[in-house]
């Protein structure tokens, strides 16, 4: 089957018209970088099946990421019978710079001017632009499919070979003699290719470091500057001649003028994020869940009664009932308020608002090695890290994008909600609020902690070229609000969902059955319990030296909210009795029994950072490689363990000795330790020669 | 002639050379516009001013101030 790609700048709207062209559904975003991978789709064109392929955003052919050299093997390669060549309107003459490239091959392309933005007013004469251009030129809009029929015309049509007037301007007799024995028109696109200084193209054609050496230094040293410029002066008169561009800034908007201000951006930022964070976990979140599960309720009684009458008492019923039907509340205990931070995160990266929040984190996180994009990847952290992880794709460069994906769990899912509130709950009453929002802040610091010592360690960050394009403020149309649900909801339920039910019918079969595999309805004697007594001791130091609190742990691997059902489980309560769970762990006669608040606290912590769910694991494991994610998955046990050892003995330190004097210690051993971190900092300072070579500080000499 | 990130907000400048010391930034400014004798103005900056946000060319673009450093200006 023929193929025809799909090129442009990134965020022009090219999986919008690949998804109007295949009737497909990939995810788009008004944001830099939503396609990472080429994806392929049958598309028909007068009855004729072509394979459409869409390609990572790419400003020129000289590609400088991962992603653009995806794009520019994809075209190099010629595989494809035409590309279509999306140019957004609003932004035509930068966009028209790779069209110019893709034109200057000899490439047979077809332009495809984007309408975005509806409410700029900018018309474009085509005809007199594909005359120019010498190319078919079509006004289409993507979203509302307007124009993609004349564009699945416009594709039959061949382009005519022309050559670009500014070519005409250049130089390149010093270069084409290198090529001499090429044809002529492969003599004319090496000597722009040589101006170009472009590696990539020569090394792709199979030229030699050597012979690629030889060919630049037959070119001025400002080659590249000269040809840029030439095309931006053509695409000056082009401009000029095809447009009736209105006097507007694309992107420009006075709401940044608040949006952006020192005192009011980050006060912004935290009243929206906590708008949607209260919508999400506490009031809609909380209700759709409670439907849910009142829902699953219904429908799965009836059958679970049937089953109770035929198979009585038997593991097959536990199985049914705690595996089957216990795993899919599981998933729809927590499906609304992932599915819902989801839909309200992508509402803030279609409508623009996501570069201005990298802007403005910027500052913070590039001091931790992280960068701004890295927010977005984080704040899904907050629903769930499996779905998060794989967003952390978008970052500039590798180093990025492991650390950022290793940080994702340190933020507290929403699973871990159920923990909070019930065994928090137990021992802190109405101040229980106080605490989950310490643990939410916990969470961040040690993730920005570990982001620290990974940057000044193995994880240095690249060279990170943070250039980021300011879209317009833009709505969702309701028809996309509507995909984005959708899309969300599959992702969980086949992603994610298909691995809680699968961990949640081992954990249930570690918990049923010994290791002679007998079967066991409290758990007493299961693998699951022999374990958690195998593993207690090494808890002893955290507070909460217990086998059924340290199998609860293990269970928790499946999904964070196990935890809770596991303890429900040992202290012989329904776990949909969640008071009751919270009463039974402050009874000293309980299998889950807390003795104190510091216990409680270290627990809490544990939970908060220990090795994320399975599900989480598994797709670390596809983003980073198992290297990395082994590696991810050891810092946040041992970073969970001394945590939590510090959180019980400050807190042991506080119950045992009183508030006053241990604030006073804790307060002098801090002053200590960052005396002693200056001190030596000043120490340093002294020392340096002055040898600047390979130096990393900015002394400024 | 100063590096961009010595500019005041809100003032026009005009390009004057791009450094070429980070090839990957040089190639990109080029392709994204940003040449000689290109007109760019500062619009805004982060609190610590280590993100610029400029325009040029009908469009913006928010830049690390490490970045915006290879970028020599002169006022218009």
């Amino acid at each position: 089957m023929e193929e025809i790609i799909l090129v442009g700048n990134p965020n022009s709207g090219k999986t919008t018209l690949y998804n109007a062209l295949t009737k497909a559904n990939e995810h788009i975003g008004n944001w830099h970088g939503v396609t990472v991978e080429e994806k392929k789709k049958e598309m028909r064109i007068n009855g004729k099946l072509y394979l459409l392929v869409d390609t990572p955003g790419l400003y020129s052919l000289s590609p400088l990421s991962f992603e653009e050299e995806v794009s520019f093997k994809i075209i190099e390669e010629k595989k494809y019978k035409k590309i279509i060549n999306i140019c957004d309107r609003n932004n035509l003459q930068r966009n028209l710079y790779l069209s110019l490239c893709l034109i200057e091959e000899g490439l047979d392309v077809v332009i495809a001017i984007n309408e975005i933005d509806k409410k700029v007013k900018y018309k474009v004469d085509e005809k007199k632009l594909a005359s120019i251009l010498g190319v078919s030129v079509v006004s289409i809009n993507a979203e509302k499919k307007f124009g993609v029929e004349e564009l699945r015309n416009a594709i039959k049509n061949e382009s005519k070979e022309k050559t670009l007037p500014y070519l005409k301007k250049i130089d390149f007799s010093s270069v084409k003699k290198y090529f001499s024995t090429f044809s002529l028109k492969e003599q004319e696109i090496f000597a722009i290719k040589a101006f170009e200084k472009n590696k990539n193209f020569f090394k792709f054609k199979g030229f030699s470091e050597k012979e690629i050496e030889e060919i630049f230094a037959l070119t001025p040293e400002d080659s590249l500057e000269i040809l840029s410029e030439c095309r931006y002066q053509f695409l000056d008169e082009v401009i000029s001649e095809c447009c009736q561009k209105a006097d507007f800034v694309y992107g420009k908007n006075k709401f940044d003028k608040i949006l952006l201000n020192k005192y009011l951006a980050f006060p912004i930022f935290i009243l929206i994020i906590g708008f949607i964070f209260f919508l999400t976990f506490f009031s809609l979140g909380a209700f759709l869940s409670d439907i849910l599960a009142k829902l699953l309720d219904l429908a799965t009684s009836p059958l679970l009664s049937l089953l109770e009458n035929s198979l009585g008492d038997s593991w097959i019923y536990y199985f049914f009932s705690d595996a089957i039907f216990g795993g899919l509340g599981t998933i729809l205990s927590f499906l609304p308020q992932v599915v819902l931070l989801f839909f309200f995160l992508s509402v803030l990266e279609d409508s623009g608002y996501l570069s201005r929040v990298a802007f403005i984190f910027e500052d913070i996180l590039v001091k931790v090695g992280l960068s701004g994009k890295s927010v977005y990847t984080l704040l899904m952290g907050f629903g769930c890290s499996t779905t998060a992880i794989m967003t952390a794709r978008n970052m500039d460069d590798k180093h990025s994008k492991i650390k950022t994906a290793l940080l994702c769990p340190y933020m507290s899912c929403s699973a871990k909600i159920p923990i909070y509130t019930v065994i928090g709950g137990a021992f802190f009453g109405a101040k229980n609020i106080f605490v989950i929002m310490l643990l939410y802040f916990l969470g961040v610091l040690v993730s920005l902690a570990v982001s620290l010592i990974l940057d000044k360690t193995i994880l240095k960050s690249q060279n990170q070229t943070f250039i980021l394009e300011f879209p317009p403020y833009r709505l969702s149309s309701p028809k996309r609000l509507g995909n984005i649900l959708k899309n969300n909801l599959r992702t969980f339920l086949l992603k994610v969902g298909s691995v809680i039910i699968a961990m949640n019918i081992i954990v249930f079969l570690l918990s049923s059955f010994t290791f002679k595999f007998q079967f066991v309805q409290d758990g007493s004697g299961s693998i699951l319990e022999s374990i958690g007594r195998f593993l207690s001791p090494l808890f002893e130091p955290l507070g909460f030296n217990n086998w059924a609190i340290v199998s609860a742990l293990l269970a928790g691997l499946v999904a964070k909210e196990v935890v809770v059902s596991s303890i429900a489980m040992f202290n012989g309560i329904d776990s949909s009795a969640l008071e009751l769970v919270s009463s039974s762990i402050l009874l000293p006669t309980s299998v889950v029994y807390f003795s104190s608040t510091a216990s409680v606290l270290s627990f809490l912590v544990f939970c908060l950072l220990y090795t994320p769910c399975l599900a989480s694991i598994s797709m670390m494991n596809s983003e980073i490689g198992a290297k990395w994610t082994i590696f991810g998955v050891m810092v946040e046990l041992v970073v969970a363990y001394v945590v939590s050892l510090l959180v019980y003995n400050i807190a042991l330190a506080f119950e045992i000795f009183g508030f006053l004097s241990t604030f006073f210690v804790i307060l002098g051993i801090l002053l200590v330790v960052f005396s002693a971190i200056y001190i030596f900092h000043i120490v340093k300072k002294k020392r340096c020669p002055h040898n600047c070579q390979d130096c990393s500080r900015n002394c400024e000499k | 002639m100063i590096p961009l990130t010595s500019g005041k907000l809100n003032t026009s400048y005009k390009i004057k050379e791009i450094s070429r010391a980070n090839e990957k930034v040089f190639r990109r400014f080029l392709e994204l516009g940003l040449i000689r004798g290109q007109t760019i103005k500062i619009l805004n900056t982060s609190i610590l001013k280590k993100v610029f946000l400029i325009e040029f060319r009908g469009y913006l673009l928010s830049v690390k101030s490490s970045l915006a450093d290879y970028i020599f200006v002169e006022k218009v």
